[in-house]
């Protein structure tokens, strides 16, 4: 009965199976360094050349090694081969995701999708860095991993911003099968045309049931508690009329108050770095 | 089709698989299980689990306290349903040998599903002081929860393993009717015969 409502949204996800995804000559340059990111022996050489290439990827990879998380000493470093080794190769993937993420954020077109696609990103930052301060802290699980999962969370939701002014009303229209399997179907296609390693996948298939582990234990778990936990919420849920408005809610799960507390702060002072360093207009 | 074997390790399947072979428990009900998982749905109610990690047992139930809000010395019997629910619960694991020392608890819910002035909101929060206190009470550590909030929540437990997953749901205007009105007609069933029936609203 959901067939017609999911119409649109199937539309976009066969599109994506057929490899029918646009991407920018950024984006272009940013999927080669994910794919050399996965050859065994990929040289930080080899690496540094390609993203020279493109001067906003250097410039994301500078900036963010040079942020609050990645240097707290405040040595700044200047080129790129040092850039890469102060990141390492896991938030390398992170920066050149966030790249490809900003680049479908730069492709919404209408003035109601290019709002939900500014705040979407604001809201992206933040989950990504919950994400890393809770591996590290709660769930013990990759840092980088977690803040990768992160960066590319809303990636389905962008993907549909960015076309949304092809279907005109799609937006209101079909919200509701978007939160129903809508997001997963866009975002599963989105994420393999992107190549994501399967953990992520695997996390992201648990942020898509919704399905939280209390207490918090899987990489899956770690990013669905940063997104409820994110002090900026995703435009679509607001949208939905589902957002939290402020309402009182109590989340408890063997780690005390100070301690989410600590979490909270310790994550804002990141995204303030991180929305710096990934987030300035493209 | 295809129904599970005895032997199936639930832990291990997909979430969503859980959920398709999980036993739902109504408002107002509980239940006991070594190996099936248990599930519910949640409005403003609240549902504890139970779990005795040594004998890999464990229940859940389904509850809420009557007629809040109002008389505010004729709490007694609100609260007594309340208790009820928990002791059927904890009863239903001693008598399958669990100890009370040994159980853990996790508990979910006490959302305002329904737009209303305030009255639900107070709904929920009464229903979940109510589970902490009890559990406070009884000595029974509360080991994780996820209470309040705008949202319904559709909670799966394993009772083998303990674990607990709370999935916070959009609750658009048809859902929150259809959940709101179980629960409405749990809470009817709650209700003392009254010579003033009408006064008592629940949402």
């Amino acid at each position: 009965m959901e067939a017609n409502q999911n119409s649109v949204l199937n539309i976009l996800a066969a599109g994506l199976d057929c490899g029918d995804i646009v991407f920018s000559t950024h984006a272009e340059i940013a999927l080669r360094v994910q794919r050399l990111l996965d050859d065994p022996d990929c040289a930080t050489e080899q690496l540094g050349k390609l993203i020279a290439a493109d001067p906003l990827l250097s410039a994301r990879v500078l900036a963010l090694s040079n942020s609050l998380a990645y240097n707290p000493s405040g040595r700044a470093v200047t080129e790129l081969r040092g850039a890469i080794a102060r990141l390492g190769f896991a938030n390398l993937r992170a920066v050149v995701a966030s790249v490809v993420v900003r680049q479908m954020k730069a492709g919404s077109q209408t003035p109601e999708a290019r709002v939900m696609a500014a705040r979407l990103w604001e809201h992206t930052a933040h989950v990504a860095a919950l994400a890393r301060v809770i591996a590290r802290r709660v769930t013990h699980q990759n840092p980088e991993a977690a803040f990768f999962a992160g960066i590319v969370h809303e990636v389905g939701s962008f993907y549909l911003l960015s076309r949304a002014g092809e279907f005109s009303g799609v937006l209101s229209r079909e919200l509701e099968a978007w939160h129903g399997e809508g997001e997963a179907i866009v975002g599963r296609a989105v994420l393999r045309a992107l190549d994501v390693p399967d953990s992520v996948l695997e996390a992201m298939e648990t942020l898509w049931s919704g399905y939280l582990a209390l207490p918090p234990v899987s990489l899956g778990d770690t990013l669905l508690l940063a997104d409820e936990l994110s002090p900026v919420e995703s435009p679509f849920d607001a949208l939905d009329g589902m957002s939290r408005k402020g309402m009182a809610v109590e989340l408890d799960m063997a780690i005390d108050d100070e301690m989410l507390s600590q979490i909270l702060a310790e994550s804002a002072e990141e995204v303030r770095s991180l929305t710096a360093a990934l987030g300035e207009a493209a | 089709m295809g129904a599970p074997v005895a032997t199936v390790d639930y832990a291990r399947l997909p979430v969503k698989e859980i959920e398709r072979h999980a036993r739902s428990v109504h408002p107002g009900a509980w239940a006991v299980e070594t190996q099936k998982p248990l599930s519910t749905l949640l409005g403003s109610c609240v549902a504890v689990c139970l779990f005795d990690p040594m004998l890999r047992i464990g229940g859940l139930n389904h509850f809420m306290l009557p007629d809040m809000g109002r008389a505010r010395n004729g709490d007694v019997d609100s609260l007594l349903s309340g208790n009820f629910a928990m002791e059927a619960l904890l009863n239903a694991l001693i008598n399958k040998g669990a100890k009370k020392v040994r159980l853990q608890a996790k508990a979910f819910g006490g959302g305002t599903i329904i737009d209303t002035d305030g009255g639900s909101l107070s709904i929920g929060m009464r229903n979940a002081g109510f589970a902490k206190e009890w559990l406070e009470r009884e000595g029974i550590p509360l080991v994780a929860s996820d209470f309040l909030g705008p949202w319904s929540r559709k909670v799966l437990f394993l009772p083998s393993s303990g674990e607990a997953f709370c999935k916070r749901m959009v609750t658009n205007m048809a859902t929150a009717d259809v959940i709101a009105r179980e629960e409405r007609a749990y809470a009817e069933t709650l209700r003392q015969p009254s010579p003033t029936g009408k006064k008592i609203e629940l949402f």
